[in-house]
């Protein structure tokens, strides 16, 4: 599988690339910056571009516009943006209409090798990465009505690995249950919140998402 | 009798005539009635008598000259001003520039028509009527010129202060959370070659979770010292990060098509942290509304909770603190509460 890694710190940019190169990866370039990633890209596309999204010269939203770009230059190609900070805000910029082949992490998340490497196969592979500190402070917040009180804890748990971008494999493997339980749940979780099953796993993320946001 | 005079030459003087000869033709065809000019000097007592603070339009109709205009001398600050205390340059014709003094120093002068100085009576007389209230204004431009020069070192202060933040926020970034970042991946990796030692597998597990610890410390200290996300990604992507984040539901509406400055944008987005911060600790609300707009060359930013009240910006600091940000950048913060919620409102011009 061939990787794109645009990370403008040193440390990081070979520490990822080493990384992915031992975990069978192919990483066909290595960029500090987006003008080195366009020039990069020209060619053959790969399956996957892991951006920082604070890239120079500004280190405001050049990794952001280049992950963007990407996104509707080459739809067959996942993104994978990293990031000191997720932000609700830039995460439904970046999903727009379609959660497919997109991720956004913590850069934290690296440390956590084979999660890791899950959520770059899975971006690559047109599904989704989304950071669970996202999706955990929307659950978090404290309202009156909440919208979520007929869920069950399971529920709540498998609703939460959805957003992330889980499969209902990967579900089962994070709740060692079995994916034809997870199903049962998603079906449950989908009925008690009155949203159109989707379908699609990366789909769902953003009927979740856009469903916790009100 | 009208003092402006509607006659011919004063309207022409009133046009602006291109040619100096034709305007001074008209002028001097004005001063030919030498009674009106007595006269206007009586008008003039009066005149400033009733509105001591507008001191040029009297001086402007007992002269004549349309075109005069006052100069005050301001020795704190070394300059000369008009009447609401901005710098003003003398014209280099001396001709156009009658000197007033008070107690032998430099008070004030009249800008004027150059024909005027073949009037000396007439201008003496004027400047000897009018000498008393030309210290008032020269006091009232002093003023005006002490409250800008505070409003802009305020505004220099706070600039300064965030500037600050924000180097800090990315010395941060670019610092000590990389290489937390960097060290947490080599471990990682470590983890994964290390093979079936468990004491050795549980010390790097713990080892991973302090530095998880210290990167999320490190965040909080990050976003608190500001926001990047709003620098990087303007008003609309920081706002509807900060909705997600608050305690309530929040119905949020921004419509803002450009970027303004960042001390605007900084205000509005602390507008809006603080009134929903206060909203969840204190309001004991439903809900909440939050509506950005700019319209006119100001940014509005309105807050509304349907709690219980209370909000005041004279004993939360919080409040005062915002009241202070929103005002040095010549802005206002409004504040109505009753029982059946607050409203926050700022108006930010950011021309």
């Amino acid at each position: 599988m061939r990787v794109a890694i645009a990370e403008d710190s040193v440390l990081l940019r070979e520490g990822l690339a080493r990384l992915l190169a031992d975990a069978g990866f192919d990483v066909v370039a290595r960029c500090a910056d987006t003008d080195e990633l366009r020039q990069a890209l020209g060619g053959d596309m790969p399956e996957v571009v892991i951006i920082d999204i604070r890239l120079p010269p500004t280190h405001t939203d050049e990794g952001l516009q280049a992950a963007l770009e990407i996104r509707s230059a080459y739809p067959g190609t996942g993104v994978l943006v990293l990031s000191q900070y997720v932000e609700f805000g830039l995460a439904m910029k970046l999903l727009a209409d379609s959660a497919e082949g997109v991720g956004y992490l913590l850069k934290d998340r690296v440390s956590d090798i084979p999660e890791f490497l899950g959520a770059v196969r899975r971006v690559a592979a047109g599904g989704s990465a989304i950071d669970p500190t996202i999706v955990s402070t929307l659950l978090s917040r404290r309202r009156s009505d909440d919208p979520l009180a007929p869920l069950t804890r399971r529920e709540r748990e498998v609703l939460e690995l959805m957003a992330a971008g889980n499969s209902n494999q990967g579900i089962a493997d994070h709740l060692v249950i079995t994916v034809r339980a997870v199903e049962k749940y998603v079906s449950s979780i989908f009925d008690k919140l009155a949203l159109p099953a989707t379908g699609s796993e990366s789909r769902r993320v953003l009927a979740v998402l856009l469903f916790l946001r009100t | 009798m009208d003092r402006c005079g509607s006659s011919h030459p004063t309207r022409a003087w009133h046009r602006r005539a291109k040619s100096t000869a034709l305007s001074t033709w008209a002028f001097l065809a004005g001063l030919i009635h030498a009674q009106l000019a007595r006269t206007a000097v009586g008008d003039l007592v009066v005149d400033l008598h009733a509105d001591p603070a507008d001191l040029r339009n009297p001086l402007a109709r007992a002269l004549r000259d349309p075109s005069l205009s006052l100069a005050y001398w301001l020795p704190q600050f070394g300059s000369w001003a008009d009447q609401d205390g901005k710098p003003v340059d003398l014209p280099t014709d001396r001709r156009r520039v009658t000197p007033i003094e008070r107690n032998g120093a430099h008070a004030a002068v009249l800008i004027h028509h150059p024909a005027l100085r073949d009037e000396p009576e007439l201008l003496d007389s004027v400047v000897a009527a009018a000498a008393m209230t030309l210290e008032t204004g020269r006091l009232q431009a002093e003023l005006h010129a002490t409250v800008a020069e505070l409003r802009a070192s305020r505004e220099r202060v706070l600039d300064a202060g965030q500037k600050e933040r924000q180097r800090l926020e990315r010395d941060l970034h670019d610092g000590a959370q990389q290489r937390l970042v960097a060290l947490s991946l080599s471990l990682g990796v470590l983890q994964t070659k290390l093979g079936a030692d468990p004491d050795a597998l549980v010390e790097l597990t713990q080892a991973r979770a302090q530095i998880a610890v210290s990167l999320a410390e490190l965040r909080d200290v990050a976003r608190g010292l500001h926001p990047a996300v709003l620098s990087a990604h303007g008003l609309d992507v920081a706002l509807e990060s900060l909705a997600a984040h608050a305690p309530l539901p929040v119905r949020l509406s921004v419509n803002v098509d450009r970027r303004v400055a960042d001390a605007v944008e900084v205000a509005a987005y602390y507008v809006v942290c603080e009134s929903l911060t206060n909203i969840g600790k204190h309001a004991d609300a439903r809900s909440a509304t939050v509506n950005v707009a700019w319209a006119n060359g100001e940014i509005v930013v309105e807050v509304v909770d349907d709690g219980r009240g209370g909000a005041d910006s004279e004993r939360g600091s919080g409040l005062r603190g915002l009241a202070d940000r929103v005002e040095a950048l010549g802005g206002r913060l409004c504040i109505w509460t009753s029982r059946d919620g607050t409203r926050v409102r700022a108006e930010l011009p950011c021309a």
